[in-house]
């Protein structure tokens, strides 16, 4: 590899990198706001550019698998497919999965068998989407077909536990504070559990200052969760906040069809 | 403007007043924050409403010397690009010098 197509790659990886994040925080945001054209564009923009420049670069795995998302993301876009918490979380994964496939770029490995176990099951997931008939069936694959798909758990593939995070969806309720109890607290209590390997704060639901009840809480956070703890010690962290908080809770991404079944349920019973 | 002792759901009505006038008044606002013992959620969500109104009013606002209290919670919340700019993440001395806070812009 000559130096100046290094040089090139590099400004994909790191261009790949920002775009990826945009493409989670949008997700993010799609995950409690409704879906406005611009959110979606957003989205449909992030990967489209991610395949152009990898079929510039000869890079046919990340073209081949950003085609389906994108595929998806342009129906979202001529509405032909309508957005729901399962569409969300699985793209949450594509977008987890695209970023393991632009990263070896830097080191130079390929990818890991069980990774392109990973691939087939959301190749499959994204084109049942794009079949004509899903659209009346809007809950996507059940969890008994992305079961079956799923990859058997493998030594291989328990290497990866060390990227493989919980994803933790707050919204603290106005009475939190007042209640005497702290999000900051349980934040806190959390890390004694794992390490907290991204958070988002969201702020949006802060009202404008004038009408602004400065003892309500108003937040909400994103969590990346890099832990071995069970899901039932992590919900016991929120268990004094859990009439006053929508909690959700999805497990790691190697347990696809439990990801996708628990948004659902989660959902469902906000 | 200077902030000092507790900045939690015990003061924050207070503190809501205070920053609401301050962002009123002036067109550049500095808030001192190095006398901050203690910050919780309530404190925090009033300078991510500073931050928000500033930017809208057009207010220049600088947060200097964010105490270890403060720190600490900006941490947890991964709240530091939020502020970006505005966020002058000085050392902080014990004596709690630079409590001479500079008002520019504001009376």
């Amino acid at each position: 590899m000559t130096m100046n197509l290094d040089a090139a790659l590099q400004t994909f990886l790191a261009e790949s990198r920002e775009l990826l994040d945009t493409m989670e925080e949008v997700l993010l945001r799609l995950e409690h706001e409704s879906a406005d054209a611009d959110l979606i564009n957003a989205l449909f923009r992030t990967v489209h550019t991610i395949k152009g420049s990898a079929g510039v670069f000869g890079l046919d795995d990340i073209v081949a698998f950003t085609h389906d998302v994108e595929s998806l993301l342009d129906m979202m876009r001529n509405e032909a497919v309508i957005i729901t918490p399962e569409i969300i979380a699985l793209l949450l994964v594509c977008c987890d999965h695209t970023r393991s496939l632009v990263e070896p770029i830097g080191s130079g490995q390929s990818l890991h068998q069980a990774m392109q176990a990973q691939e087939a099951t959301l190749v499959a997931q994204l084109r049942h989407y794009l079949q004509p008939q899903a659209q009346t069936h809007q809950a996507g694959p059940g969890p008994d077909a992305a079961r079956r798909a799923l990859p058997a758990a493998g030594v291989g593939e328990e290497r990866h536990v060390a990227t493989d995070d919980w994803h933790i969806s707050l919204r603290f309720g106005c009475e939190v504070l007042r209640n005497g109890m702290d999000p900051l607290s349980f934040l806190r209590y959390l890390t004694t559990l794992g390490t907290i390997a991204h958070l988002t704060t969201l702020t949006e639901a802060l009202p404008e200052a004038a009408v602004m009840d400065p003892e309500a809480c108003y937040l909400g956070f994103e969590i990346r969760f890099t832990s071995q703890a069970d899901k039932a010690t992590i919900e016991n962290v929120f268990e004094f906040v859990r009439d006053d908080c929508a909690i959700r809770i999805l497990p790691p991404r190697s347990k696809i069809a439990d990801y996708i079944r628990n948004s659902a349920t989660a959902r469902s019973g906000n | 403007m200077r902030l000092a002792g507790e900045a939690t759901i015990y003061t924050v009505k207070e503190l809501h007043r205070e920053i609401c006038a301050a962002l009123a008044d002036c067109t550049e606002l500095e808030v001192n924050l190095a006398a901050v013992s203690d910050m919780d959620t309530a404190g925090v969500q009033q300078l991510i409403l500073a931050k928000r109104e500033s930017v809208r009013l057009g207010t220049v606002l600088h947060l200097v010397q964010p105490s270890p209290a403060m720190r600490d919670v900006l941490a947890l919340y991964h709240l530091a690009a939020y502020f970006g700019a505005s966020l002058v993440d000085t050392a902080v001395t014990d004596s709690g010098e630079g409590a001479t806070s500079l008002h520019a812009g504001c009376k």
